[in-house]
């Protein structure tokens, strides 16, 4: 009985460990895959005038988070193209568990931007944003590779501890 | 043939729900009669129905105005910028919103780069009457170096020049520049309307851009396209002897103005242009007052 309780109580540590560096990863993954949004969204507005709808069609099969927005927008569908768009991005951005509240606000800020000035409005507002969201990227991969190995090796620890402590 | 289930009217009535239920609520003739819906900042909308006019109860606050520019730019300021810089956006299906608005000017004040404030919107319902042009078709020769269809505003230009490619375009190969995207509305990589079976669209092309790329790329016949202001005929006028021929569009009052405008004379007077149709408005909107043959010039 305490054999069991003591490998229950040491999986639980480790996997409590894991999973906080799991969200970690998945944070940095999710901003690094908004950057990729955003280079796209630049490339795309620099070069082909392309409208925001065009853009979501496009590349909901390469984004992930792009695909919610177009989810989202068919949830909306009785508002008008600008309401649509902005409930869908802002649903998106809520519905992503891995961004942090400082990520949210941010991103709730660009998809606000996107869409609403010419072409240079456009670029700078971009090209702004992306610098402040490189920042959040950056720090979410230190902060990954600083306490990913120590989320999990703490959550080892942990999950040892308590199966002596059965024991 | 391209059919949609849609009348012109319920494609803007998409954009402006708002409206649609007044509108919808009128008879049938009112209905199919309304060529304009113009929507002023504070006041009621009102629609034009070819010499008289309609108000609806429905007040045009400013912010709605806003609310439908950015409706209509489908939330892509970027993708229309040189349309809202030239005072108007080309709703899906070619119906054209003129805007009135704040202008931007840019850094050496001598022209607009953009617009803000849209203080009155006026929509104009794109409409295609297959066969309008059929009485000018058979009465011009079966070849002519050059056309222009003029008229006051509203007098259906766009409609007949649409209607003369159309028929045109079964025995000659005609290259249209639509620079406003209303006399093919293409949407999709497809026309929108029946353009005949050997036109080729240079869809949101400026003239000059379009006609050079038409000459080198396309090998057309005729080199179509609407609204030529002085600035452009004076393009146009050094195009002779490139070997296609023009059929162009121009707000004029009548043919003797047509003839004594600076401008438009220019064209004349290099032999681009051998035929002028002037069209009438009003009660005849869209009706041939007069053709005048301008010479023997090839």
């Amino acid at each position: 009985m305490n054999v069991m309780l003591a490998l229950t109580a040491g999986v639980c540590g480790g996997a409590a460990g894991f999973f906080a560096a799991n969200r970690l990863a998945q944070r940095e993954e999710a901003l690094a895959e908004m950057l990729c949004v955003l280079d796209e969204i630049a490339v795309k507005i620099r070069w082909l005038s392309l409208p925001i709808a065009e853009f979501i069609t496009e590349s909901s099969d390469r984004y992930i988070f792009i695909q919610r927005v177009e989810e989202n927008m068919k949830v909306h569908g009785a508002d008008d193209f600008p309401g649509r768009w902005r409930a869908a991005w802002n649903a998106a951005v809520d519905g992503t568990a891995a961004f942090q509240k400082e990520d949210k606000q941010l991103l709730k800020k660009i998809g606000g931007g996107l869409g609403a000035t010419d072409v240079e409005g456009q670029i700078a507002i971009l090209t702004a944003d992306k610098a402040l969201l490189s920042e959040y990227h950056d720090r979410a991969k230190n902060e990954l590779n600083r306490k990913g190995r120590m989320f999990r090796q703490l959550g080892l620890l942990l999950g040892f501890a308590l199966a002596v402590l059965c024991l | 043939m391209i059919a949609t289930k849609k009348t012109p009217l319920d494609s803007v009535l998409a954009f402006v729900p708002e409206i649609a239920g007044e509108i919808r609520a009128l008879d049938g003739g009112t209905r199919s009669a309304i060529q304009e819906i113009r929507l002023r900042g504070g006041l009621p909308v009102v629609l034009e129905t070819g010499g008289s006019r309609l108000a609806l109860r429905y007040i045009a606050e400013s912010e709605f105005l806003e609310q439908l520019l950015g409706r209509f730019c489908e939330h892509s300021v970027h993708s229309h910028q040189r349309q809202l810089a030239g005072g108007f956006v080309t709703l899906p299906g070619g119906h054209r919103v003129g805007v009135c608005a704040t202008a931007i000017l840019s850094a050496d004040e001598q022209s607009v780069v953009s617009i803000r404030c849209p203080t009155s919107l006026n929509i104009r319902i794109a409409k295609a009457y297959t066969g309008c042009a059929e009485i000018l078709f058979d009465r011009m020769p079966g070849d002519f170096p050059g056309l222009m269809i003029i008229g006051k505003p509203m007098s259906a230009k766009t409609t007949v020049l649409r209607d003369f490619i159309r028929c045109l375009s079964y025995s000659k190969k005609i290259a249209l520049i639509d620079e406003r995207g209303e006399i093919a509305a293409k949407s999709g990589g497809r026309v929108t309307f029946d353009l005949g079976q050997n036109t080729d669209v240079l869809d949101a092309y400026p003239k000059a851009a379009g006609f050079s790329c038409a000459l080198r790329a396309l090998s057309p016949d005729y080199i179509a396209t609407d609204e030529v202001d002085a600035r452009d005929a004076e393009y146009l006028g050094r195009t002779a002897g490139v070997g296609a021929g023009l059929i162009v569009t121009a707000h004029c009052q009548d043919i003797t103005r047509a003839l004594a405008d600076p401008g438009l004379s220019h064209l004349i007077k290099e032999g681009r242009i051998s035929h002028i149709a002037h069209l009438g408005t009003g009660r005849d909107i869209g009706r041939l007052i007069e053709l005048r043959v301008l010479g023997d010039r090839k």
